[in-house]
């Protein structure tokens, strides 16, 4: 292992890292948030420590106040002894939000140099630290692009990347991996399979399988280079009438300008529907999602999993006949998630839909599935289709903890470990 | 109580640099016997003789009649082609050099030539104002029309708004914001331009009047007429300010939200 990755520096302390008593409130606007209470742990030398907890829980709030990006209103935060008010040298942090924390003007190797020429370390010193690092987390191809030219997951191993060269004590990570995705360029290649009305597709491969260019061809947002997408006997050339998507990236797929419920009622005041019929439409679709009490909210002041819910209700109002959803969930947390999850099932099954669910998570495809489509890795062929022959009514705890459920996702899993060798690069 | 307790004390806060200044000039200038230089005192009660008479419809009201036609002009004009040239690349590559060079001629010097042509009336004056205040309204709306996030374009797309529906729905709010920031600075350029216009060649108006006091050596009416341009200019662009958070509340509150505050 090269350098830049040894174990942290010998120190005579055992605990190296103390958490004591530390409260976190915010004040503003005339209300008091208590993000962070009286929390009290040590890390040891060496450790790897996971935090987990619910959005909200004030995760992101704890991190910060150990990073020295936020003060305490109470308690204190120690490393190696000395008390953090300021972010210490020997620390660093990877965000969740990597298209955010690199600066897009410099190269790759610039974004990793940066905190090194900061250290004044030596020119040589920092080419090598450089390099290793970008070795490390298998980016040394790209060393010269630019972050905005990479997927979301080889920018968020350039942030790892930065915060390795850097040679901390303590690294932080903030749910580094909530926001990577399957971002692709990669090619399809051949690809047939057809889907009966009434059904809950899933498709699943790795990262770079071109899941999300295969749904955008579906929808009619992107022109096939060979062969067709039909619906109903009509070839799909452009969106077509009886489609709905529900994009991953939530936060960009709702209107910022618009409430709530015109954000639901937009699709529909466009078809010229009266208006009446609308807000029947409107208040079901909210109701069936659990949102009848935001109608006058704006997007932005929800939360993730609720934006989500939004983006749901405005499809399940377009009353379609094909759901496609790219990746929803993949941007929430997992509480929110497995209540999603279960309100896809639900609203597949009062309204008789047809769904394309494309993910590339395992468990949830196996969970929500009836169907479950194996894409391989680029060029992208269809590498298996498999019945999930689990019962109809599924439940996070007891569906998950059947054989048959470990099975169907062992089969899916080597499939796709498979694909990945076969193809032989790296997942993105 | 609360809110009026913090409502007042940004008040406080907002008055505290304007009092000590005024003051700063009263008494500094209260003894002055220099002729350009003359006492506040003496500026403000000139103040109202000269302005609250009929030169009120002479001269202010004229000026602010032409400067919201240019303005309101510009503003038409520049959301007009900027969507058209934000919206279409092959539009933007064939006008990107001749606008680039009517941008780079500085307006005030149209004067002359418009005058030859358009005469020395509210046309040419209007026309002059349209010319300077067009561009950052025109160049904000072209970036903001480009940037109209991909996953909105799509969701509309699949959502079948296309066409006239896709520009009211989609294309202007989400350019709103750049098309604000243009319409701010096409604002104080329009102020400038309508007074520069009114200096060249006029029977009336803002401009014309404070350059005639000048010539005629009525210096503490001069002085007042520059007390008045500022508190137009400072009055226009606080009514922008509440048009701007009415119109753009939903941008601060996105903004707000992804910066993490509450």
């Amino acid at each position: 292992m090269s350098d830049a990755l040894t174990a942290p520096r010998a120190s005579d302390r055992a605990t190296l890292l103390d958490v004591r008593g530390v409260q976190k409130t915010y004040t503003g606007r005339g209300r008091t948030v208590e993000a962070v209470r009286d929390l009290t742990f040590s890390v040891g030398q060496g450790e790897l420590v996971c935090i987990v907890g619910p959005s909200g829980a004030g995760k992101t709030t704890l991190l910060k106040c150990i990073a020295g990006l936020l003060a305490p209103t109470a308690g204190t935060v120690t490393l190696d002894g000395a008390r953090v008010t300021s972010p210490p040298p020997s620390m660093a942090v990877v965000f969740q939000e990597y298209g955010r924390s690199l600066f897009p003007w410099m190269t790759v190797e610039g974004n990793v140099e940066l905190p090194l020429k900061q250290k004044k370390l030596p020119k040589a010193r920092r080419r090598e630290l450089v390099r290793e690092a970008l070795e490390a987390v298998g980016l040394s191809d790209v060393h010269s692009a630019y972050p905005w030219q990479l997927s979301g997951g080889m920018q968020q191993r350039v942030a790892i990347a930065r915060a390795v060269a850097y040679q901390p004590q303590v690294l932080l990570m903030d749910e580094p991996f909530a926001a990577v995705d399957a971002q692709t360029r990669a090619d399809l290649e051949d690809l047939d399979f057809r889907i009966d009305p009434g059904e809950l597709v899933c498709v699943v491969g790795p990262s770079g399988a071109g899941k999300t260019t295969l749904l955008r061809c579906i929808a009619g947002l992107l022109d096939v280079t060979d062969g067709e997408v039909v619906l109903e006997g009509e070839r799909v050339t452009s969106p077509p009438k009886g489609m709905a998507v529900v994009f991953q990236e939530y936060g960009r797929s709702l209107f910022p300008w618009m409430t709530i419920r015109a954000n639901v009622e937009l699709p529909l005041k466009n078809q010229r529907m009266p208006k009446e019929q609308r807000r029947t439409l409107v208040a079901e679709a909210l109701d069936a999602v659990g949102l009848a009490h935001v109608p006058d909210k704006y997007p932005w002041q929800l939360s993730g999993g609720m934006q989500q819910r939004v983006a749901i209700a405005r499809a399940v109002a377009y009353q379609p006949q094909v759901l496609l959803m790219d990746e929803p969930f993949a941007a929430v947390d997992a509480q929110t998630r497995a209540d999603l999850e279960d309100l896809i099932r639900t609203v597949w099954k009062t309204l008789g839909v047809t769904i394309l669910f494309v993910t590339h998570d395992i468990d949830e495809s196996v969970y929500l599935g009836g169907r479950v489509i194996v894409l391989s890795s680029s060029p992208t062929v269809v590498q298996e289709d498999i019945i999930i022959d689990l019962p109809d009514e599924r439940d996070q705890l007891g569906t998950r903890a059947l054989p048959r459920f470990t099975e169907l996702r062992a089969r899916i899993y080597h499939h796709i470990q498979n694909a990945k060798d076969g193809a032989g690069h790296i997942d993105e | 109580m609360h809110f009026f307790l913090r409502a007042a004390r940004a008040l406080a806060f907002a008055l505290v640099l304007p009092v000590v200044l005024v003051v700063a000039w009263w008494s500094a200038s209260a003894s002055s016997t220099n002729y350009y230089w003359p006492p506040l005192k003496t500026i403000l009660t000139t103040f109202g003789d000269v302005w609250f008479s009929d030169r009120l419809q002479v001269d202010v009201l004229p000026s602010v009649t032409r400067l919201v036609i240019g303005y309101a002009g510009a503003v038409v004009i520049g959301v007009g082609l900027g969507v058209a040239l934000g919206s279409s690349r092959t539009l933007r590559r064939l006008t990107e050099p001749v606008l680039e060079f009517f941008r780079a001629i500085p307006p005030p010097v149209l004067i002359p030539v418009l005058f030859l042509f358009a005469g020395i009336g509210n046309t040419a004056k209007v026309i002059v104002i349209i010319s300077g205040a067009v561009w950052p309204v025109l160049l904000n709306t072209v970036e903001g029309v480009r940037a109209v996030d991909e996953v909105l374009a799509d969701t509309s797309r699949s959502y079948g708004i296309t066409g006239p529906a896709r520009l009211r729905r989609l294309v202007l709010p989400a350019a709103s914001p750049q098309i604000v920031a243009g319409m701010r600075q096409a604002l104080s350029i329009s102020i400038i331009l309508m007074v520069i216009s009114e200096m060249f060649a006029s029977t009336n108006g803002l401009g014309f009047a404070i350059v005639q006091f000048q010539r005629s050596f009525a210096i503490p009416e001069m002085w007042s007429g520059i007390l008045l341009l500022g508190l137009l200019g400072f009055v226009l662009s606080l009514l922008f300010q509440l048009f701007e958070r009415r119109s753009l509340r939903w941008y601060h509150g996105l903004r707000r939200s992804q910066r993490g505050e509450k």
